[in-house]
């Protein structure tokens, strides 16, 4: 099947500064891609690169088999976005923002009105209509950011931190509405440094990290591939004692972060031994995550 | 017998994206510039008491302190003019001038900064070119509307001073040089908002530009009167020309300079050029 989005070798430099070193992924048709990293990874270039927004320095970009830089209308008149930021229209109300919106892609008559109502519903903003934007709290203009990205039945909708700073019963409602789309056929392409947001949501996640792609694949497959099945994670109180080091020659693998330390095993039987004889307080078994790749790749925590 | 529970259509809800149709083409040029003035359009007409007021108000006491005050002592005008009627054309275009320039300084700086409206609205089929473009149509319109109002107004006066018989019908035109000049102002506007970093800049440009422009634009006295080097730098000037075509409009080739037949395609060509290059420099500001 032929990718909705293929991006090879991509480069962005701001100046002598290089925001995206040289990316290569792609987003699959009816697949949620979920790009991970932190701030400052480069994951709004590469959005920015996807909407013309931003020249590229090097490498090949297409959507739906087009260069953004080549033909950016006819290519946007595919793409739905939810950008980082808030970037409603502030001096018009709810359904304004969502005629005008749709008016961009030359859409307007009853056919839009009726898409309107329909994905206002959807969203649960059906009663807010006649808001100004003003009056929205930050949940609710973020669905409405959702909902205007839908207007056009866009075949890829690229969604830049969808949750960052919601609360989680909001945050619920969007990955639950994404969900709905996701079922529809809909491609995904969002970016996250919620390690959850990323289990939930994405078939494949790629994590970023200054401007590179360090490991891509399913959110369980990485987790596999790059660590054993458990960890326990320890504050580094002490000097390691005869009781660490005997547990050391057993675990698989053992990583130091800040004032932490995570020692992983394919069993559980071992960590929660050591857990419950030896242990300090604040000792913490549980599965390792996407949070735990991030860690042992680059060295730092995603959320930093 | 009760009622039987009402059934669903079976299919499931409605689908929520209309999906498997062709894909969606962008919208023509003329389309997407329509999209832009209506936007604006919208906006402009839910706040429109405290948008128009003022600009009509303004040259309406201008007309009233010049007419009343300064005309009772200054009997003779120009050009064998009252001076309310000589001033009328000047103050019709900058009506339009001040009406664009504000739209595209302060009014596009905080979209383009503080509401970042343009990032919505160039992740849609339209380019930074549509979305200017039409923002300076937007301008073109309202130079037009207001225009019409101002005019309106100055032929009012000029039934009420006796003067309304100089008037000639061509001045239904005016208001097509409105929609030139509040093009031209609204293009230049832009240009200056492309390179500015702080809303308090554009007071630089209000004030050192725009005002000048104002002042030695033909509209409290004849530009011809000045001296030499001076009086060639005004004609050198875009809204002597927007004066110059007004007054050819409203009053006759008589009360005009000979060259007045420049100042159409004078306008035509700086308005092109000024366009292309604000939109030139949006695009460097817009796009990294
Ligand atoms: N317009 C710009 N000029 C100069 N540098 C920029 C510009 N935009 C981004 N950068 C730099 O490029 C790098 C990547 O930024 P980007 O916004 O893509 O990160 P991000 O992954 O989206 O981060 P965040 O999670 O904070 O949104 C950063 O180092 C940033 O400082
Ligand atoms: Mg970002």
């Amino acid at each position: 099947m032929t990718p909705v989005l293929e991006a090879r070798d991509v480069v962005k430099r701001y100046g002598d500064a290089v925001a995206v070193a040289g990316v290569s992924f792609e987003v699959r048709p009816g697949e949620c891609y979920g790009l991970l990293g932190p701030n400052g990874a480069g994951k709004t270039t590469l959005f920015k690169l996807v909407t013309a927004f931003a020249r590229r320095d090097g490498g090949a970009l297409t959507v739906f088999g087009l260069d953004p830089a080549a033909t950016p209308s006819a290519l946007k008149a595919r793409l739905g976005v939810v950008g980082q930021e808030d970037d409603l229209d502030a001096d018009l109300d709810v359904v304004s923002n969502l005629r005008v919106h749709g008016g961009f892609f030359g859409l307007g008559g009853p056919a839009l009105e009726a898409r309107i109502d329909r994905l206002l519903g959807f969203l649960e903003l059906g009663e807010r209509r006649h808001a100004p934007i003003m009056a929205l709290s930050g949940g609710m203009k973020r669905r409405l950011a959702i909902v205007r990205a839908l207007l056009n039945a866009p075949e890829l909708l690229l969604l830049d931190e969808p949750t960052t700073g919601l609360d989680p019963q909001i945050r619920h409602a969007i990955w639950n509405a994404l969900r709905a789309l996701k079922a529809e056929g809909l491609t995904l392409l969002l970016t996250t440094h919620y390690m959850e947001e990323a289990a939930q949501l994405a078939d494949r996640v790629g994590i970023l990290e200054r401007g590179r792609l360090i490991a891509e694949g399913a959110p369980e497959a990485l987790v596999r591939e790059h660590l054993p099945r458990f960890v326990l994670e320890l504050p580094r109180s002490r000097q390691p004692d005869d009781a660490w080091r005997e547990l050391a020659r057993d675990v698989r693998l053992t990583e130091e972060h800040g004032d932490r330390v995570y020692l992983f095993h394919d069993d559980e039987g071992p960590l929660r031994r050591f857990q419950a004889e030896r242990a300090p307080g604040g000792a913490q078994l549980r599965l390792a995550s996407l949070e735990d790749v991030f860690l042992k790749l680059t060295g730092r925590s995603l959320d930093a | 017998m009760p009622e039987p529970a009402p059934q669903g259509s079976g299919a499931g809800p409605p689908a929520l994206l209309e999906r498997g149709g062709p894909p969606l083409a962008p919208p023509s040029r003329p389309v997407r510039l329509w999209a832009v003035v209506r936007r604006h359009a919208l906006v402009f007409s839910s706040t429109l008491v405290a948008n128009s007021l003022p600009a009509f108000l303004e040259p309406l006491l201008f007309l009233m302190a010049v007419g009343i005050g300064l005309g009772a002592h200054v009997t003779e005008g120009f050009a064998g003019l009252p001076l309310p009627a000589w001033m009328g054309p000047g103050a019709l275009a900058i009506t339009a001038m001040f009406t664009a320039s504000f739209e595209t300084t302060y009014g596009t700086y905080v979209r383009l900064v503080y509401q970042r409206t343009y990032q919505a609205v160039l992740s849609t089929p339209l380019t930074v070119a549509d979305a200017f473009l039409g923002e300076v149509l937007w301008c073109g319109i309202k130079g037009l509307c207001f225009t019409s109002g101002v005019l309106l107004v100055f032929m009012a006066f000029g039934v009420a001073q006796g003067w309304a018989v100089a008037l000639r019908p061509t001045a239904a035109l005016v208001p097509l040089v409105g929609l030139l000049c509040g093009v031209l102002f609204g293009a230049l506007g832009l240009r200056v908002t492309a390179a500015i970093q702080n809303l308090n800049n554009f007071n630089f440009y209000i004030t050192g530009v725009l005002s000048p422009l104002a002042l030695f634009s033909g509209m409290v006295f004849p530009v011809a009167d000045l001296p030499p080097g001076l009086r060639h730098v005004a004609y050198a000037l875009p809204l002597f020309h927007v004066t110059e075509l007004n007054r050819l409009l409203v009053f006759g080739p008589g009360v005009c300079v000979p060259f007045v037949w420049v100042c159409l395609p004078y306008l035509l060509v700086v308005t092109t050029l000024v366009t292309w290059w604000a939109i030139r420099a949006m695009e460097r500001r817009i796009v990294r």
